[in-house]
């Protein structure tokens, strides 16, 4: 330490040795080098600046070649979408390569995204006019005949969830007191139920509805069959396959060899068996009412009528808009 | 002899050629236009490779198709003008130089032999063309004798175009730096010139 009590090396006060560094105008002249600027660019920096312009040459053919490669990369992972306007192709110079548009130029990723967005929709919509065309002939047939076409009536027996065949089955033959009591305190009866007679009308009936059964169970004229269903559900005494089956239920005993009727009741609800009836109740007015306010001619009870077992409780017709299939007692 | 990129545009040298229309190349590149985005590799991908060639020698090929590859796919999410564009792609390559470094020092592989001359496209000005490919070579060959830092700054200023910030930003240094490291490689390639005589 000399003076002001600092170190002479440490925070000189005077200007650093011309040395230092490059000299500010020197520093100019690099960065004109490093800019490309090759005037006013001293003799000395002139070969630099040579070296820099070489480095910046145009490009050779050497450096072009990838250029398939990254096109591929672009074509299978670039953006996709509708390209921009663009003009025309960029030029091709080197004679190795051919003039105009090359196959390479395809873009069949993208038509087959469009072919896959395309085809399902074209087929979704066929098939959803060919159904509802369907469903359109079916409705006509219906209004014109006022009965569905066997066949029809037929899937609509077996179907799953088939209107008719999901009648309830209650033990109305095998009822016991109980059921007997229950559905008489619950329905104030506005039509006569449907009863089999012992003598020639139940014969006839008898004799109908094995005619019936067994033509369903194995097709042969549809006249006939629509014939007997009519005067089936004449006797009685509704248009449900349910209340026909519960109808013709005694009589169709040995019909076929390793078939026996059987009349599956419709399962309660747990903890709530006046519910049903409830429901049973209002079913019979919902769905029968029409029918059982205007008994049948054979259904007429007669004295031998009263003596038969009333086949159809009133309180089990409600229950059939939700039973299954196979409830109805046809199962195969 | 210039490359023509499209009509009425030439590449006389390795920095900027698309110019203005740049955002519209970009925005259609973007959109799957694929003469789009071959005018953006006519423009980059030779300052590419000649940055990677004096940085990378032997992997140079390798590392730029890691690198467009990588374009490629981030090509949608990018936004800027041209000299964003370069910095992303140099940054990319630069990435990608580190990964196939520590890639090769752990797996030490054989290189697949290069391309035949039966393969090599041919121009009408070959003489030309071999007359400036020997200057540029030579050229690399001098700065790849610069150190390191020294001769990627050079690069990036002159061949890449970047100015010394965005050269700050892809080596992760101050603009500082970056001016000294270039000013000392410039004259130590100045005496590497006038002490050996060297010629282009």
């Amino acid at each position: 330490m000399t003076r002001f009590g600092v170190p002479d090396d440490d925070m000189p006060d005077n200007l650093p040795p011309s040395g230092w560094g490059p000299a500010p105008s020197e520093e100019r002249d690099l960065d004109a080098v490093l800019a490309g600027q090759m005037a006013d660019i001293p003799i000395g920096l002139r070969p630099v600046a040579d070296v820099l312009a070489a480095l910046r040459a145009s490009p050779a053919p050497a450096e072009l070649w990838g250029e398939a490669n990254v096109m591929a990369e672009f074509r299978a992972h670039g953006p996709g979408g509708v390209a921009g306007p663009m003009g025309p192709a960029p030029t091709r110079p080197l004679s190795a390569l051919p003039d105009g548009p090359s196959p390479r130029r395809r873009r069949p990723t993208r038509r087959r995204g469009r072919r896959k967005t395309t085809r399902p929709l074209v087929n979704h919509w066929a098939g959803a006019l060919t159904g509802i065309a369907a469903a359109a002939a079916i409705v006509i047939v219906v209004a014109f005949t006022g009965n569905l076409p066997a066949n029809l009536e037929r899937l609509a027996h077996l179907g799953p969830t088939a209107k008719p065949s999901a009648a309830t089955a209650s033990p109305q033959h095998s009822q016991g007191q109980k059921t007997e009591t229950s559905s008489a305190a619950v329905q104030p009866t506005t039509a006569p139920p449907p009863t089999h007679s012992t003598g020639p009308a139940g014969s006839e009936a008898s004799t109908i509805c094995r005619e019936y059964y067994s033509d369903y169970m194995h097709p042969q004229s549809l006249v006939t069959e629509k014939s007997l269903w009519q005067q089936l559900t004449t006797m009685a005494g509704s248009q449900s396959p349910r209340k026909v089956y519960e109808y013709c239920f005694p009589y169709l005993g040995g019909l076929f060899p390793q078939w026996t009727p059987k009349l599956i009741p419709y399962p309660a609800a747990p903890g709530n068996g006046t519910a049903n009836q409830g429901n049973d109740q209002q079913g019979s007015q919902g769905s029968s009412g029409a029918q059982a306010a205007t008994p049948a001619p054979q259904n007429t009870p007669g004295p031998e009528n009263t003596a038969g077992p009333q086949n159809t409780p009133k309180a089990q017709d409600g229950l059939q808009d939700s039973q299954p299939a196979s409830s109805n007692g046809l199962s195969h | 002899m210039p490359i023509l990129l499209r009509d009425g545009a030439v590449c006389v040298d390795t920095r900027h050629v698309v110019g203005e229309d740049f955002a519209a190349v970009l925005a259609a590149a973007q959109g799957g236009s694929e003469r789009a985005f071959s005018v953006l590799w006519r423009d980059a991908n030779p300052a590419l490779l000649r940055y990677l060639r004096v940085v990378a020698a032997e992997h140079a090929e390798d590392v730029a198709s890691e690198t467009w590859v990588q374009v490629v796919r981030g090509l949608a999410k990018f936004t800027g003008d041209e000299a964003a564009w370069r910095a992303w792609l140099f940054t990319t390559a630069r990435r990608r130089l580190l990964d196939q470094a520590r890639l090769r020092r752990r797996h030490p592989a054989e290189p697949l032999d290069g391309i035949s001359a039966a393969e090599m496209p041919r121009t009408a000005d070959a003489e030309q063309l071999a007359m400036d490919n020997i200057a540029t070579e030579s050229a690399m060959a001098l700065l790849s004798r610069l150190p390191d830092q020294q001769k990627e700054v050079i690069l990036l200023r002159v061949v890449a175009g970047l100015d010394t910030d965005m050269v700050a930003e892809i080596l992760g240094t101050s603009t500082g730096a970056v001016r000294v490291a270039a000013h000392r490689g410039l004259k130590k390639l100045a005496s590497l010139l006038s002490g050996a005589g060297v010629t282009l």
